[in-house]
């Protein structure tokens, strides 16, 4: 591992610090879907600019925070120039696959429109980046991305292709690469990151989830020709010996759908291992100057956000589902028209075309939205900024601001791709 | 921190604070001075560092009681401000008031605003003009295999769903008698049709009175609207109007122009959020309802010449529907099953839906049929077809 050393000395190591609150953040992200789905849509600019401007102002880094610049405007415009570029592109392929007769030409035709998106979405996604970091802000200077998002598209593809043909085993090959040109081109000041990490070190962890696939994928495989075996056709319900032998067989049956399903949760779990493994081997991998980074996320906690939330939104999920119904029958009893109680008791809910259905799908969607992402994404967010620290030494003095020209415009391509989680 | 420094400090020497000065990271402990027309940030070792006008200095973000204010100028964009003592910000307060208007008070951003919402309305307008354009020129060059391929799969799904799901082949009505009746009726009507399209007409033992057409040439007929006929004629009227949605190519536009909006400007405009659907539905109606009452109409129209020049009496389908709209009732939007994604017209319940209503079709039909014309088919034909699918 190449977890950074903490010393105890406080000029040279320091933690980040997040001071988001639950209830704040819940607000600003209960208060976006509301306004989302009256826009139909067209908010998220705005709201994704609101979340980000919360949270970056509450990571702290020595007693400073972090500032987004950007504004819900910039990304709107952005979102319309890339809408003339794309959606006519998106479009014609979209209708020439569906128009299209000849099942040749339709493999082709969705071939070369899968790899076209998967270029653009590698584009998107290295834009967006240098979009976040131009409108990142400490202590007064900004950081930038340099290097060209379609070189990086270009070699994304590359190591994807590689990944394909050895069965995954090159998967930490792609992810080091990738990570080596978007933190080698990444910029605080006039200062670049440096990325010393190799895919050689990440390999180890990878392992775990690979092997824990082909493993799960033979599993599989040999439930699927147990199933071979049965032959309703020629079976005798008169012969105790075949009976006998057909429980025996649905019993084996039932007991290899129970191991199929643990191995796939152990495999999710070594995903979600590998993940936070990946993580600190990366952030332990950069430096900048004479600064060396490295978190300290722990497993435990990344899963207990997953599980305490799938619980969590069971729970209320229920209770909304009882409650609304609850309500809806109270505003089919209250209601002039005693047909329509009537009505909303026979089928058992309520008037299906008055104004509550939507009121209380809305109330439904905003809750369960409201929630994942506080419970899941805001809880992450938190997890992973604390768990990042800083060591060694730097002269801030002499870090100026960069004199290159910052995007003027967001993410556009990103939001077509839906790639703006941040 | 500041507030560990030296004790309070009077108004000459200045209040302490911190400042970034937006050209190296470094973080200066200042001093700030209230001057007549701005603050004046003043270096550890008594330069200064900035002049900031009051009425360009801003708050950064929204206000927090639990953290202190940040602060910016319009001038020097970068540079960051951060005061923790209260007294002096209190005094700020008071001398820029304009310290927390936000970018929107500023006329330059709403003309912006303006005209980007402006700009958006045009891109989606165009979009949307753009594909109603393109739709029917997109199903014209769509070649005929295509179509008879989409007309196959779709006629094939909905005998399906009206009958409950037998096969639509085992419920096909084959009594010769009838399918000759049929064929001469439907031969009288192509024989002056222009259409490149040759026809595939069937009746299925389905008791729905309804009919429609599907892409490619084909024209599916229930019983239970043979059964509700009294003349051929007005069979003849609703054979040639299934077979002008067939040659006006309505069915294909309409899907053309439904996965357009559903694949490309819905997506866009929503972005894939949950407000997708929302807008989807809604789009679709507005779609539809405009488009269908359009192709209704000429269906109508293309019909009537058809009947006309076929020499037989083009006015009289009206009066069918009349009778099944008496027998079923008009309004029932909702129980038109499927939808037109899946490439064909259904007439009845589009006839029968408000647009265009019944009696006002019945006008124009009837001022366009004129009199003249005759039945179609002789009694004894027309008696074979009502048999088609059997006795009983």
């Amino acid at each position: 591992m190449s977890d950074a050393v903490l010393t105890d000395s406080p000029s040279s190591s320091m933690k980040l610090q997040y001071s988001g609150e639950t209830l704040r953040f819940a607000g600003i992200v209960a208060l976006n879907l509301l306004l989302q789905i009256v826009t139909l849509g067209i908010f998220r600019f705005w709201a994704r600019t609101r979340e980000r401007r919360y949270i970056w102002s509450n990571v702290n880094l020595a007693d400073e925070p972090l500032e987004y610049t950007g504004t819900g405007m910039e990304l709107f415009i952005g979102f319309l120039i890339v809408t003339l570029i794309i959606g006519p592109l998106i479009g014609g392929f979209v209708f020439a696959i569906n128009l299209a007769s000849n099942p040749i030409l339709v493999a082709i035709l969705t071939v070369v429109y899968l790899l076209v998106i998967y270029f653009l979405v590698h584009v998107a996604a290295y834009r967006a980046r240098r979009y976040r970091l131009t409108r990142t802000l400490w202590r007064g200077i900004r950081g930038t991305l340099a290097g060209s998002s379609v070189l990086y598209a270009l070699r994304g593809l590359g190591y994807s292709l590689l990944s394909v043909v050895t069965l995954g085993l090159a998967v930490p090959i792609q992810r080091i690469g990738l990570t080596r040109i978007e933190i080698e081109n990444m910029y605080f000041g006039d200062r670049a990151f440096s990325f010393d990490g190799s895919a050689r070190g990440l390999f180890k962890y990878w392992l775990v989830p690979w092997v824990g696939l082909i493993a799960l994928a033979a599993a599989y495989f040999s439930f699927l020709s147990l199933t071979q075996g049965l032959n309703p056709e020629g079976f005798d319900r008169t012969d105790p010996a075949q009976v006998e032998q057909a429980a025996q067989f649905g019993q084996n049956i039932l007991a290899a759908m129970g191991y199929l399903a643990l191995a796939a949760m152990v495999y999710g779990l070594m995903l979600v291992w590998y993940r936070v493994r990946e993580f600190r081997y990366l952030s332990g991998s950069v430096s900048y100057e004479g600064l060396r980074f490295g978190s300290s996320l722990g497993l435990g906690r990344v899963i207990w956000i997953y599980v305490s939330f799938v619980l969590v939104a069971m729970l209320v999920g229920a209770v909304l589902t009882v409650g609304l119904g609850f309500v809806a029958m109270l505003s089919a009893g209250a209601g002039m028209d005693p047909a329509a109680v009537e009505r909303g008791m026979e089928a058992g809910s309520f008037d299906p075309d008055g104004p509550m259905p939507l009121i209380m799908g809305l109330v439904f969607v905003i809750v369960m939205g409201t929630l994942s992402r506080v419970m899941v994404f805001h809880r992450l967010v938190h997890a992973v900024v604390t768990s990042l620290s800083i060591s060694g030494e730097q002269d801030f003095a002499a870090v100026a601001q960069a004199v290159d020209s910052a995007p003027t415009r967001g993410e556009g391509l990103a939001d077509a791709f839906d790639l703006g989680d941040f | 921190m500041s507030g560990d420094g030296p004790p309070p400090p009077d108004s000459a020497d200045g209040f302490a604070a911190r400042f970034a000065d937006g050209r190296s990271a470094a973080l200066h402990d200042v001093r700030l001075r209230f001057l007549g027309d701005g603050i004046r940030i003043v270096g550890p070792d008594g330069t200064t560092l900035a002049d900031w006008p009051y009425d360009e200095i801003r708050v950064v973000g929204r206000l927090a009681k639990d953290k202190p204010p940040r602060l910016r100028s319009l001038v020097d964009d970068m540079a960051r401000l951060e005061i923790a003592d209260r007294t002096a910000f209190a005094e700020l307060r008071r001398l820029a008031p304009r310290l927390e208007r936000t970018g929107m008070r500023d006329p330059a951003q709403w003309r912006r605003a303006a005209v980007w919402t402006i700009s958006l309305g045009l891109v989606f307008g165009g979009l949307w003009f753009g594909l109603s354009r393109s739709a029917p020129l997109i199903a014209a060059a769509m070649p005929m295999n295509m179509e008879q391929q989409i007309g196959r799969a779709a006629v094939e799904q909905a005998s399906r769903m009206f009958s409950g799901f037998k096969d639509p082949e085992a419920i096909a009505c084959r009594e010769p008698d009838g399918v000759a009746a049929l064929d001469t009726l439907t031969g009288r009507l192509t024989a002056v049709d222009s259409s490149p399209y040759s026809f595939d007409v069937r009746v299925l033992d389905i008791p729905i009175p309804n009919a429609f057409a599907a892409p490619g040439g084909y024209i599916v007929i229930f019983d239970g609207l043979l059964q509700m006929a009294e003349t051929p004629d007005e069979v003849a009227g609703v054979l040639g109007h299934e077979i002008a949605h067939v040659t006006h190519r309505h069915a294909t536009t309409n899907m053309v122009r439904t996965i357009g909006f559903q694949a490309i400007i819905v997506p866009l405009i929503t972005g894939g959020t949950m407000a997708s659907d929302l807008l989807s539905g809604l789009g679709q109606q507005a779609l539809q309802s405009s488009y269908t009452r359009e192709a209704e109409t000429e269906a109508d129209l293309a019909a009537v010449e058809l009947l006309k020049a076929a020499g037989i009496k083009a006015g009289s389908f009206t009066d069918l529907l009349s009778r099944i709209e008496a027998a079923y009732g008009s309004d029932d939007d909702d129980d038109v099953p499927g939808d037109e994604t899946d490439g064909f017209e259904f007439s009845i319940p589009d006839m029968l839906a408000t647009h265009p209503a019944t009696p006002a079709r019945a006008r124009y039909v009837a001022e366009a049929a004129g009199n003249g014309g005759g039945p179609g088919l002789s009694d004894s034909q027309w008696q074979a077809l009502k048999r088609i699918c059997g006795e009983g």
